[in-house]
């Protein structure tokens, strides 16, 4: 169909600014960013009317002032794996592409990384490596921006020991929908670089993540500075092998995976706690028998061979995995091992069989650099019937609705048992859980799978999960059951966006609000 | 529980993999690993990437897995040819290097690189033509190679050797020269090198001199199918005739066709790459390099000798010819191997290949320049590689940067050490 006046202006404007290498509207090329890894939920969405690539914080700032002066919406967009909630949903719509927006400044001394929004875990995981340091890196992949990531989520592996991702935001920089540039943390203070994320002033950095991130309904953060760490470690992974029979393994005097075998869910949780209570490792999970074969199997048949034997399901019903670390020195890890084995003794655990931790450990430099995530995914897609953050002791709460929902919607997904990955926050003071559903990429599971989020948003609403599908949800649906928050939401996003251009139907959805007279 | 009380997947391919174009096409998740190396191995952010082509061209449809939802469109039928007036770039601005296809093997147990090669094949069928690809076709039909040159001119490369012409004569063994090389005086070194090695080994060896064709593998990555079925069926019967039993190539474009392409049409012929054949020589105690070669080089690992020479077996290494030409250089006295950060099935590639050198040079040159950039890091004098087509681009691209780097084939480097 040809474009209409109204977008040829607006091309024409965007090619002023940015020149026409970095304006897209050819259908064909919109095509390509039409779906995200999570066909089930998104299934292929409009195409957008343009798609752009500013190469600074100043060309973000005009592209946002265009959008304001022709009404026309944006969203923006960092590696784009998890962009459901950013694609097109309306005439003249704007994608903000990022990739020219790739630069990463290591700060040795202050350990910290500064980066733009096109900059993935896996390169700022390297730059900091070369240096001693380290980067943690999410579930989702180190293939995922480390910006996005961190404003969104901030799910990371070392979150156990270096805390929660989000909190290692320190100065950024940030185009307001209005065009603004807010600086935030020492940044605002001029000269004073980004070495601080705190004040002065108020904190606006939650107003980025809240839940579940605003998806740039509250503007494009262009620049960011994030906490990195000590790392005991060497220079550059120790690989060896030809992909996909890769091995990588860490030098076991300074860092040592146990992999715990328990018998029920109630043990694990308190054997974490035990572990978190003694501040011992820097990584902390639990994992169910599929975990090892969605990550550590190399094709859809090995998998499937491997989970119909159900040696997993008898010999490792439920692994607590915990890394424990020479960070100061070696006397460090002997310490640790000493206090581990006696918490194993006192709660009962058993070690894996040596075959399953040599395979497995083979695979773990993915739990410093995640590589091996998208696998989960092979047999079809996934999703989730309940994920939350939360303390140990809800836990199980929010793990029996996950296998109930599993329960009831088996078929049609896929046979998967009674899986939970538990990822340790901060000593265990709070958690990450998931409960993971593997369907068929096909519109029977996708129907299915959207009936079970309906369910799962009314069960996480009258159980009080503060859970992902509800954090998910059109605000203005499930605001009223907390507290009405989506009225300040409301309140937040007209100040910031008075003329509603910012991925006008996330975060809130003013116009949908209105309507409804609320 | 047992099998059939399971909950399993109804479709058989998320069960067992086997090549299905539509269902590769849809299967991308969107992950971005086509992107970029092997995770883990990624040594810095600025060789972090392993697609040339969403590389420069930055937009998704340039990535692997945009052109997944192109496919899709075009085979679903929601994208006309008509529709789109940058749909050929999109597919073409692509070295079909296989750099996206490894990270999918490695994470997603499919094969995305033949998507690529059947929308070029299926998009040729339907008369939607890369205009520069039409005129090198047209000239490959009449004279039978890629370089826009005169098959008389072929077999001037081997003017003066005394080597069996294998039109008249027969052999055990034949070095097939490949179309670079033929045409390219400067390169004509590399298959006289090749020769004087073989001889040097009592190899009975010869050539097919002004009648050696086109392997076809270039026309076949740009999708003209049936060029690659006439060269295939032309040379397997001019090799019937000869006696031969090995085919022994310096080119990487026809070492893959001759080894992974025409046993599809009846080739039994063993194929070897002479990095190969002198790894071999080495290891028999047949060769011994003699003289001190107190140089730094690094190795660049051509795709179709490397990933590209993999038959993929589900969860099976990605294997290509990795470690041969690694072993020769080794081998020689002197010589320190200075790897790169991108390597073996990880390398990034030349940026000759896929056509992209004939229809979009300025892409093939930044492609190549790249590369350079990376063999400077690691403090190496020379590029040593195996395959005349990357030789000549970083040559070219490297003349144009007016820079000091010089550049061999591995059977060109090897002689310094006699």
């Amino acid at each position: 169909m040809p474009y209409d006046e109204k977008h040829k202006i607006i091309y024409d404007e965007l090619v002023n600014i940015l020149g026409s290498d970095y304006v897209l509207d050819d259908p064909a090329g919109l095509l390509a960013y039409t779906r995200d890894w999570n066909w089930i939920l998104v299934g292929n969405m409009a195409r957008a009317d343009f798609v752009v690539m500013p190469g600074s914080t100043e060309d973000v700032q005009q592209i946002i002032r265009l959008a304001n002066r022709y009404k026309f919406p944006f969203s923006v967009l960092g590696s784009a794996q998890s962009s459901g909630f950013s694609f097109a949903r309306g005439h003249y719509w704007c994608l903000i592409d990022t990739k020219r927006m790739n630069k990463v400044e290591i700060d040795e001394k202050n350990m910290y990384a500064i980066i733009e929004p096109y900059v993935i875990f896996a390169q700022v995981s390297a730059e900091a490596m070369k240096r001693g340091l380290y980067c943690p890196t999410p579930g989702a992949g180190a293939q995922c921006s480390a910006m996005a990531n961190h404003v969104y989520q901030g799910q990371q592996h070392n979150a156990y020991r270096t805390g929660y991702g989000s909190r290692g935001i320190l100065g950024l920089e940030w185009v307001l929908p209005t065009g603004e540039i807010l600086r935030t943390g020492s940044l605002a203070i001029p000269a004073a670089g980004f070495f601080w994320g705190e004040g002065p002033g108020i904190d606006f950095r939650g107003l980025l993540r809240s839940l579940m991130g605003h998806e740039g309904a509250l503007g494009v953060v262009t620049k960011m500075a994030i906490k990195l760490y000590p790392w005991p470690g060497p220079r550059a992974f120790p690989m060896e092998g030809v992909v996909p029979a890769k091995r990588g393994v860490l030098p076991t005097e300074k860092f040592k995976w146990y992999l715990l075998i328990y018998q029920s869910i109630e043990e694990v949780i308190e054997t974490m706690r035990q572990i978190g209570k003694s501040e011992i490792g820097c990584q902390l999970h639990h994992f169910s028998p599929g975990w090892y074969l969605w990550f550590g199997t190399k094709s859809n048949e090995e998998y499937w061979n491997t989970w119909l034997s159900e040696y997993f399901q008898k010999n490792c019903p439920h692994t607590v995995a915990v890394c424990l670390w020479g960070c100061a020195s070696e006397k460090q890890l002997m310490y640790e091992e000493k206090v581990l084995n006696q918490i194993i003794e006192e709660t009962g655990g058993k070690l894996a069989p040596d075959e399953v931790y040599e395979w497995w450990v083979g695979d773990s430099y993915s739990y410093w650099r995640e590589a091996l995530s998208p696998r989960i995914s092979r047999s079809g897609d996934f999703y989730i019937t309940c994920l939350t953050t939360d303390s140990l002791d809800s836990l199980p709460k929010a793990i029996k609705t996950g296998w109930e929902l599993l329960d009831k919607y088996t078929p049609p997904a896929l046979d998967v048992g009674h899986p939970a990955w538990i990822l340790a926050y901060e000593f265990c003071h709070f958690a990450h859980v998931e409960i993971d559903l593997l369907i068929e990429k096909d519109i029977t599971g996708r129907s299915s799978v959207i009936e079970m989020m309906r369910e799962a948003i009314k069960e996480e609403t009258q159980k009080g999960i503060p859970g992902y599908m509800t954090g998910a949800a059109p605000f203005h649906r499930v605001g009223p059951s907390y507290a009405n928050t989506h009225l300040i939401a409301a309140k937040i996003k007209k100040a910031l966006d008075p003329n509603n251009v910012a991925n006008t139907t996330r975060f809130i959805d003013v116009k949908k609000m209105e309507k409804a007279g609320e | 529980m047992k099998e059939k009380e399971k909950s399993l997947p109804r479709d058989n391919w998320y069960r067992k993999y086997y090549w299905d174009f539509r269902k590769v096409a849809f299967a991308c998740n969107r992950d971005s690993n086509c992107k970029f190396v092997d995770l883990p191995e990624i040594k810095s952010a600025r060789f972090a990437k392993v697609c040339p082509s969403s590389s420069r061209y930055l937009f998704d449809c340039y990535s692997c897995q945009g052109r997944m939802d192109i496919a899709l469109a075009l085979i679903d039928g929601d994208l006309k040819y008509g529709d789109s007036p940058g749909l050929i770039d999109m597919v073409y601005k692509c070295d079909t290097c296989g750099g996206c296809d490894v990270s999918c093997k490695r994470i997603r147990d499919m094969e995305p690189l033949k998507v690529l090669l059947e929308m070029r094949a299926k998009l040729v069928e339907d008369g939607q033509l890369v205009p520069e690809h039409m005129l090198l076709i047209d000239r490959l039909k009449k004279e039978d190679n890629m370089m826009m040159g005169l098959k008389a001119d072929r077999g001037k490369w081997a003017e003066g050797l005394d080597i069996k012409n294998l039109t008249t004569e027969k052999a055990e063994v034949v070095f097939h020269a490949g179309c670079m090389v033929c045409y390219d005086e400067e390169l004509w070194k590399v298959a006289r090198g090749a020769l004087t090695l073989l001889k040097k080994a009592g190899v009975d060896v010869g050539i097919m001199g002004g009648d050696e064709a086109c392997c076809g593998c270039r026309a076949y990555d740009m999708g003209y199918r049936g060029e690659l079925t006439k060269f295939a069926e032309h040379n397997i019967q001019a090799w019937t005739n000869a006696g031969v039993k090995t085919i022994i190539t310096s080119c990487a474009d026809g070492y893959y066709a001759f080894k992974r392409l025409y046993p599809e049409h009846g080739s039994r012929f063993e194929v070897l790459h002479t990095v190969e054949f002198i790894d071999r020589l080495i290891k028999d105690g047949k060769i011994k390099f003699s003289k001190n070669v107190p140089m730094i080089v690094t190795y660049h690992d051509p795709c179709h000798l490397g990933r590209r020479d993999n038959v993929y077996v589900s969860g099976k290494p990605i294997m290509g010819v990795y470690e041969p030409p690694r072993a020769i250089l080794k081998a020689i006295p002197g010589v320190e191997l200075a790897e790169m950060e991108r390597i073996k099935e990880y390398a990034w590639c030349c940026g000759a290949g896929g056509g992209v050198r004939e229809a979009y040079p300025d892409f093939s040159n930044w492609t190549a320049e790249e590369r350079i950039e990376e063999a400077k890091a690691t403090g190496a004098e020379a590029i040593v590689t195996a395959c005349p087509w990357c030789e000549r681009n970083f040559i070219d691209a490297i003349n144009k940067r007016k820079e000091n780097m010089k550049v061999y084939d591995i059977v060109e480097f090897v002689q310094h050490a006699f």
